[in-house]
Formats: structure tokens, C-alpha cells, sequence
């Protein structure tokens, strides 16, 4: 059987893959030459008389086809109430069948000629991905013939790359995962106990700002307010709108090059900004310093902002405090620059941490690109090796750190649910909700995502019965660490099972309820 | 009597077509023969790119020969004995074909993992065999022959002009066509200015470029040595070369444009890759990187210094030239041809669209804005690339 982990991205998907010698290796996906990574980007094409074929990566990216057939960032579809896109041939998709159809295009690249040998995968989703969406992943690439082992937050895959020489000790670790699109935090425990293992994720916060978001923000901040004769050149109105597009892409791609010179592993004090332009020279925007970027991101208040965030991925945490952190590794091309580290170490130091350089010893010794850019994909088919191999040793924990909810007629949030929730007066709560299922009712489930904003997304549908009313006195939503159940009833046992757990609510599960994805 | 003599003249020259057609596709059918067999695991991608190359160009000098043949018969379609030795010699050949294609086939499955260059190849000699078949079988009055391929004819194409305006030329497409680097030649895409308002918009039809199916022609590059292996001291030399080749453009750059101000910023970006360059060499040293990170690292280098001269009329032939002289190679879309699945992996992610009225010219290549250039490398994996890709427009299909 061969063992993948799948970094199924909003812009990109990479895959590695563990080799018999227990090396991991970058997956060559698609018909990709260079890199090991295709745009997450499906085209239907549909020939006479043949049903629909998906094109998946570059092919599809840049493929002359009517726009209404190219389905980028299918994650973002995943979570909307009955989405679905009538093809230009006619055909209606849906967001789960699109995702499923990228995968069997998937499955079918990677297999090649061998049909023979299983593939099983390990698939990474960002933090703020919900529980219907991971559902969905899992369960589309399931049908498109993977053996899915498990579908896992980014930061925690990341992990597994990091930690991986070092899990016969306790810690505590911080991800920080600040890619081109997002930013996310993940506290994991690591502990050994009773020659056991135990590695468990103990809070993670995610928001939708990345790499791409300081691009924009140099140039509406440094290069519009220096050079405005120049880029009004170059996005001027009296351009028409289509070299403006060309134009912002070089620009954006400029920043990106301008970006690595500082920051990347040749490291300069100051870079020069050079950026084509479509239809005429090369555009002198002249030196830009390290100290001119730290400016820009000043004017974002970041410094508060990840504060903030921070404070927030402790008090969520349920052991954990900012000067028992161990280790912290930086990953994501957008954490090389320094200014975030720096920001971090501020925290740390606020909150009592004696030896904050310490914290970053390890993340330093590892090569800047591999931290950077590798691990996520790496770290998936790692844990995915771990999984197979069952390893009865070492026991692994993924939580979900949202609230879930129904709502009634009038928006009103029903039940809501969160982690450390001590969940005394479920009792109050579960009374409308009883009274829901005497009369048989079908309800939506939402979940919030936290991060800066409350971030709201549907789950799914429920239905509710008499039998379950007679029975239940408890209604949850959660799910199992392979994300297999997303709703449970479950009945309080008696008082002493709430007792029992210091305050917490225990429950026996009496019954389980599938979410009606359609 | 002169009818007899025309009948003579006619029988001649379709013998003498015949035979030379029969010649062609032997020594076409035993290179492939040959390159096939004569390559180990490692060596067949680059064979196949190889085979693809010399099938292309040998079907390009066939298909005039055919077609003067065809008009011939339909000529000589009265003379019956002309067409009974027509089609006896159609058939030796078709048997002739049968077997070396039999005998490829054999070789390609025996190798077993060739890629999807070899299989196209396999499909257009069925097709050829198919083609042989009808022609034998056919009567004559059904004529004419579906050729396999479109002939090699001059192709109209458009692209955006400078100065507001649209030129729209035939232009020659022929394989042979010379290449001047730098000139926008033969369906290359001259750089537009902004006042004229007549950009790639891909929402503006442009029915002149409509070209056809028939103006099909396909280029594919030739393959060289690989510029990185797994021999560390092959590989600083290589690395060597491209900083020598930084000077030298460098001089040239001085030579051919003197003192001139506007061409400042091309200094400044050769001296930026010059830096970059010697940088890598010693972090080669001390990180003893293989070759697909040093290719990957190379092209990084260029890509973000004088790849961006490539789009810019003054300098891109000495930028184009210097990657040449660097090891790369230039892949050479022209216009017309239709991109496989795997050519998109050659295409900058930011693509140019343009409508075509005509179907078949869809996602066919209607000019080159700046071509793709390929450094290879060789490791334990076998052959590998790495890219800078180029930027096409492409054509749209509007119905």
C-alpha cells in the first residue's frame, strides 16, 4: 500500500508520499514538470455522446474553456447551503461532486498503470475549514478510490514533520502557519504517559490573511503613496480594464520576487523593485528596505492583532499557558519574515516565558525552504504512517475548536455548544429543542468558526424524532477523530456521571445521527 | 501519340513519387526503430521528445510529396494502368508499413513505460496505416486523400499591434523558418502600446485570426544534454559557464547599446543575476545541492532578473541568447499548433485568450509572446526540468 499525504490547498494541492525506506518525498502530481504542486482548479469538458470529463491543474488553469466550467476554490463552495454550477453544456455540479471528480482525476494521475496497489492518504485542510467541509473532503475522496486515514488541520499535519524526531519527550508546541492565504495557530501537546505516546491538539485559531494580503497592502500602502504618477501608469483609469489586470498580476508577482530578496534565505537590508508592464518598459519603483515593508505592516496593527489571536489560542487551550510552551515553529513562506517572529517573541516575553530565544531553537536548525514550505504535505504522510502502521503506542488527538448550533425560526442560536464548555444548564438549553423533536422536526446545524470575526457556516440537516425525544436528554454535535460522525444524541446517564468528570458533562451515547449533507 | 507520351511522363512521375515516399517512411519507421531500442529507462523521455521531433519533420517533407502524388492521380485517374501500378505499389507499401509498424509496436511494449510522446506517435502511424488502407480500397473518384496531417502551408495570423493599429499577414510556418531572436517575426507577438487600446481583450472577436485547421503545425523542441547531473564538479562548471555568460551579455549589453539611460535598468538586472549567481555557487559548496534544487535555484535566478527583459523588444534577443548560451533550451510554439496536456506546464500562469471562429483552432497557440525555456537535469529519478514558462495567446473558440 502507498502512503500519501494530500495538501489539498484553496490555491495549490501537493502531495508527498513515505517511501519502504520510511523517506518522505514530494509526490510529482498531475502532469506537473517542475514542482511538485498543481492549481486546485477542475475543468469540465464534455465531448459528444461521452459523459462529462474533469481536467485537473494546469491544463485546467489555462485551458481556453467558458469561465462557467472552470471551478476554482471548490473548498470555499464546500461549506454554502446547496451549492451548485450549471456547466455550459448544460449539467449541474455540485460542490461534493466536483470535489469528488478532482479527486478521481487525482487518484487516477497518481495510480498511473498500477491499479494493483492501494493508495491510502492522509488530507490537510485549513483551520478554519468546518466539519461539513472535511466531511465532504473525506468522503469525495473515498468514493474517487483513496483509503483516507484521516482529514487533519494544516498546522497539525505540520507537525508531524516538525516533532517527528522528537516525540519521546514532553512538549508543548505552537504552529504558526502563515501562508499565501491564511494565518493559523495550533497549540499541540506532546506527553508520555504510562509508556504511551499522547499527542493532542489543544487549541487552533485560523483567519483569512496571508502573503497575498501584505501584497495588497504594499501597494495600496508604499507604492501608491511613493510613486503615485507610476502606478498610475500602470492602473491608471484611462488604461483599459484588462491591461490594469495584467499589470496588477506583475505587479503582485514583483512583490512576491521583492519579498524572497529580504527574506528569503539570501537575506538582504534592501531590494530593488523592478515590475514589467504589459504593454510597455520595465517600471522603476527603485529600493525598497526591510525597514519600508515593517512600516506597512505597522499600519495593520499587527502587533495587536496577533496578540489578540494569541490570547485567544490560550484561553481555549485547556492546560496549556504561554510560558509552558516549549517549542514554536514558524512555517508558511509569509512567517520568513521576521517581523511576525518578532511580534511572537513580544508576546512571550509578556506572559512570563523565561527563555523566549529557546523557543526557536529548533525551528532554526531546520532548512529555511523544507520548514517553510514542505511540511505540511510531508507531515500528512507521516501522520498517515503512524495511523497505518497502528502503532497502539502513541495516541493522537485532533479537536475541533468550534462552537456548533441549531438556530429557531427567528435566527436565535439554539444549543450552542463549545469546547470547555461545562454545559451545567443543557437542561434550559435542551428544552426547545425537545420539544422540536415531539414534533418531528428537521433542523439546520451551523457551526462558527473563530478567528478575528465569528466566521458562520452551515453543517447540515438533522432530523428529529418522537423516539429520540423519549430517549434523550442531551443533544451534541461533534465529531470523531476521523470526522466520521457529526451529530450525536446522547442521554444523561445520571447526576454522578456529571460529577464525575470535574464539572464536565458526561454523557453515554445512546444514539447517532448522520447529517443529511443533500 | 502525345497522349502516350503524357500517360509515360505521368507513370514516371508517380513512381518516382512513389518510391520516394516509400524511402521516407522506412527511414522514418527504422529511426524510430532504432532511437527506440538504442535507449535505456532513463533516456526514453528525452528519446520520445526526440522521436516526436524527427517524426514531425520527416512527415513535413512528406506531405508536399503527397500531395503532389494525389494531384498527379487525379490527373491520370483515365489511365487505368497508371492506377492498377498505383495501387500495387500502395499496397507493398502499406505491407512494408505493417510490418515496421508491428515490429515497433513489439519494441514499445516490450520497453513498457515510454511516455505519452511514443503512444502519439503509435496513434498517427495507426492513423497512417489506416490512411494506406483507405487508399488502396478506395476507387479512386473518392479521392481525396485525408491526409494524416495537414499539409505544411502558409497560415494567416494576427497579432496585436504597436501603434493602435492590427496586422494581420500571412506568415510562413514552415518548421524550418528561421528564428531571429529579439525580431518579432513570424507570428511572434510585438509588443503593444498602451495608447492603442487594441489589446489581447479577451473579449474582443477577432475573426482575422481565425486560422485554420490546415495551418496546424507542430515544433517541437529539440532536447539536449542535461545541464546539471549528479556530478558535483560538472555542475560548478555549469554553474561557471552561466556566470561567464552574465559577463559576456554584460559586454555585449555595453557594445551594442553604449550609454543609452532607458537601457540602464537591463544592466542593473544582469548584475542582480550575476550576484545571485555567484551566491549559489557558494552556497553549493557548503550545501552540496543535487541537481534538481540547482536547477530549480537557476532558473529561480533568471526568472526574477533577465527573464523579465524577454518581453522587451530591445533586449530580448541578447536575453533569449544568453539563456541559450546558459544550457537552456528555447521551446518553440508557433502559431497553430495545438497544445497537448502536458505543453500547458510550459505556459505562464497568466494567459492571453483570443476568439477564433474557427473550432479547430481552439487552444491552438495564436502567437508567442515570449517563448518557454527548459533547463534540464539528471538525478537518481532520471531526467527532469525545470521551467520558465512562456506567454502565449491562445486561441478561443467562440461558438
Amino acid at each position: 500500500m502507498r502512503l500519501l499525504g494530500i495538501d489539498f490547498g484553496t490555491c495549490y494541492i501537493k502531495g508527498a508520499e513515505v517511501k519502504k525506506n520510511g523517506d518522505v518525498v514530494p509526490l510529482k502530481l498531475g502532469k506537473s514538470i517542475d514542482k511538485p504542486r498543481i492549481p486546485n482548479v477542475g475543468l469540465y469538458e464534455k465531448k459528444e455522446d461521452q459523459p462529462a470529463a474533469i481536467l485537473v491543474g494546469n491544463i485546467a488553469l489555462k485551458r481556453s474553456a467558458p469561465e462557467q466550467d472552470k471551478i476554482r476554490n471548490i473548498k470555499a463552495y464546500l461549506q454554502e447551503y446547496n451549492w451548485s454550477r450549471t456547466l455550459s453544456f448544460g449539467q449541474s455540479v455540485s460542490a461534493y461532486e466536483v470535489t469528488r471528480d478532482i479527486m478521481k482525476n487525482l487518484y487516477n494521475e497518481i495510480h498511473g498503470s498500477n491499479k494493483e496497489t492501494d493508495i491510502s492518504a492522509v488530507i490537510t485542510v485549513p483551520v478554519n475549514f468546518s466539519g461539513r467541509q472535511q466531511l465532504m473532503v473525506k468522503q469525495a475522496a473515498e468514493e474517487a478510490g483513496f483509503l483516507i486515514n484521516g482529514v487533519i488541520t494544516e498546522p497539525f499535519a505540520a507537525f508531524f514533520s516538525l516533532m517527528q524526531e522528537e516525540m519521546e519527550e514532553d512538549h508543548n508546541v505552537m504552529i504558526f502557519d502563515f501562508g499565501g492565504g491564511t494565518m493559523d495557530l495550533c497549540l499541540v501537546e506532546v506527553r508520555q504517559r504510562e509508556g504511551k505516546t499522547r499527542i493532542e491538539t489543544q487549541s487552533t485559531l485560523g483567519i483569512s490573511y496571508g502573503g497575498n494580503d501584505i501584497n495588497e497592502d504594499l501597494l495600496r500602502e508604499l507604492l501608491c503613496k511613493r510613486e503615485p504618477d507610476k502606478i498610475q501608469a500602470v492602473l491608471g483609469p484611462h488604461n483599459n480594464t484588462f491591461h490594469q489586470m495584467i499589470n496588477r498580476y506583475y505587479i503582485m508577482k514583483s512583490l512576491d520576487e521583492m519579498k524572497e530578496e529580504l527574506f528569503g534565505s539570501d537575506r538582504k537590508e534592501e531590494g530593488e523593485l523592478l515590475i514589467e508592464r504589459h504593454v510597455g518598459d520595465i517600471q522603476d519603483f527603485g529600493k525598497v528596505t526591510v525597514e519600508d515593508v515593517y512600516q506597512v505592516l505597522e499600519t495593520q496593527n499587527w502587533t495587536k492583532r496577533i496578540h489578540r489571536l494569541l490570547d485567544g489560542l490560550f484561553c481555549d487551550s485547556d492546560d496549556m499557558t504561554a510560558d509552558e510552551v516549549t517549542d514554536i515553529y514558524m512555517v508558511g513562506g509569509s512567517s520568513s519574515i521576521p517581523y511576525f517572529r518578532r511580534i511572537l517573541e513580544t508576546y512571550f516575553e509578556k506572559n512570563g516565558h523565561r527563555d523566549v530565544n529557546k523557543l526557536f531553537e529548533r525551528n532554526d536548525e531546520m532548512e529555511l525552504e523544507d520548514r517553510l514550505y514542505t511540511t505540511v504535505a510531508n507531515g500528512a504522510a507521516i501522520f498517515n504512517q503512524l495511523v497505518t502502521s497502528g502503532d497502539e503506542e502513541t495516541v493522537i488527538k485532533d479537536k475541533i475548536p468550534f462552537m456548533v448550533y441549531t438556530k429557531d425560526e427567528a435566527g436565535r442560536k439554539l444549543t450552542p455548544l463549545m469546547k470547555n464548555d461545562s454545559y451545567k444548564d443543557y437542561r434550559s438549553r435542551l428544552d426547545r429543542l425537545t420539544e422540536a423533536m415531539k414534533r418531528e422536526m428537521r433542523i439546520r446545524v451551523y457551526q462558527t468558526i473563530f478567528g478575528e470575526t465569528e466566521k458562520e457556516v452551515y453543517l447540515g440537516d438533522i432530523h428529529l424524532s418522537q423516539e429520540m425525544a423519549g430517549q434523550a436528554t442531551m443533544y451534541q454535535l461533534m465529531t470523531d477523530k476521523d470526522r466520521n460522525v457529526l451529530a450525536e444524541v446522547g442521554y444523561l446517564d445520571a447526576e454522578e456521571g456529571y460529577e464525575a468528570e470535574e464539572n464536565r458533562f458526561c454523557v453515554d451515547w445512546r444514539c447517532k445521527l448522520e447529517i443529511d449533507l443533500t | 501519340m502525345f497522349l502516350g507520351f503524357w500517360r509515360r511522363q505521368q507513370e514516371k512521375l508517380i513512381d518516382e513519387q512513389m518510391e520516394l515516399l516509400r524511402e521516407d517512411m522506412e527511414d522514418m519507421l527504422n529511426a524510430c526503430v532504432g532511437q527506440i531500442t538504442g535507449r535505456t529507462e532513463e533516456h526514453i523521455r528525452k528519446g520520445a521528445g526526440e522521436l516526436r521531433y524527427e517524426f514531425d519533420q520527416r512527415f513535413g517533407e512528406i506531405s508536399p510529396r503527397l500531395e503532389q502524388i494525389m494531384a498527379s492521380v487525379l490527373k491520370g485517374m483515365a489511365d487505368r494502368e497508371t492506377i492498377e501500378e498505383l495501387k500495387r505499389d500502395l499496397k507493398q507499401s502499406r505491407t512494408e508499413n505493417q510490418q515496421l509498424i508491428k515490429q515497433m509496436s513489439q519494441l514499445i511494449l516490450a520497453i513498457g513505460s515510454l511516455n505519452d510522446s511514443v503512444k502519439e506517435i503509435q496513434e498517427r502511424m495507426e492513423k497512417l496505416d489506416q490512411n494506406s488502407a483507405r487508399m488502396t480500397s478506395m476507387p479512386l473518384a473518392q479521392y481525396p486523400y485525408q491526409m494524416p496531417f495537414p499539409p505544411v502551408v502558409k497560415a494567416p495570423v494576427s497579432w496585436p499591434a504597436s501603434g493602435g493599429g492590427q496586422i494581420s499577414e500571412q506568415a510562413p510556418v514552415s518548421p524550418s523558418a528561421p528564428q531571429v531572436p529579439g525580431q518579432p517575426g513570424v507570428g511572434e507577438w510585438k509588443p503593444e502600446t498602451l495608447d492603442g487600446g487594441n489589446g489581447p481583450d479577451p473579449s474582443r472577436a477577432v475573426s482575422e485570426a481565425a486560422v485554420t485547421a490546415e495551418d496546424f503545425v507542430h515544433v517541437p523542441a529539440l532536447v539536449l544534454s542535461p545541464v546539471f547531473t549528479e556530478d558535483f564538479s560538472e555542475n560548478k562548471q555549469a554553474l561557471a559557464t552561466c556566470m561567464i555568460q552574465c559577463t559576456k551579455l554584460g559586454q555585449t549589453l555595453e557594445q551594442a547599446c553604449g550609454t543609452d539611460e532607458s537601457l540602464d535598468i537591463y544592466r542593473r538586472l544582469l548584475d542582480k543575476c550575476q550576484k545571485k549567481l555567484e551566491s549559489l555557487s557558494k552556497k553549493m559548496d557548503e550545501k552540496r545541492y543535487g541537481p534538481e534544487k540547482l536547477a530549480g535555484e537557476v532558473v529561480k535566478v533568471f526568472s526574477q532578473s533577465v527573464v523579465k527583459g524577454l518581453s522587451q523588444e530591445s533586449v530580448a534577443g541578447l536575453m533569449g541568447d544568453f539563456l541559450v548560451a546558459c544550457g537552456l533550451r528555447k521551446l518553440r510554439f508557433k502559431p497553430g499548433q495545438k497544445l497537448t496536456d502536458r505543453d500547458y506546464e510550459y505556459v505562464d500562469n497568466l494567459v492571453f485568450y483570443e476568439d477564433v471562429d474557427n473550432e479547430a483552432m481552439n487552444n491552438c497557440i495564436i502567437a508567442a509572446r515570449q517563448d518557454a525555456y527548459v533547463l534540464d537535469y539528471t538525478d537518481e529519478n532520471g531526467p527532469g526540468e525545470a521551467v520558465i514558462p512562456g506567454s502565449y495567446k491562445i486561441g478561443k473558440y467562440k461558438g
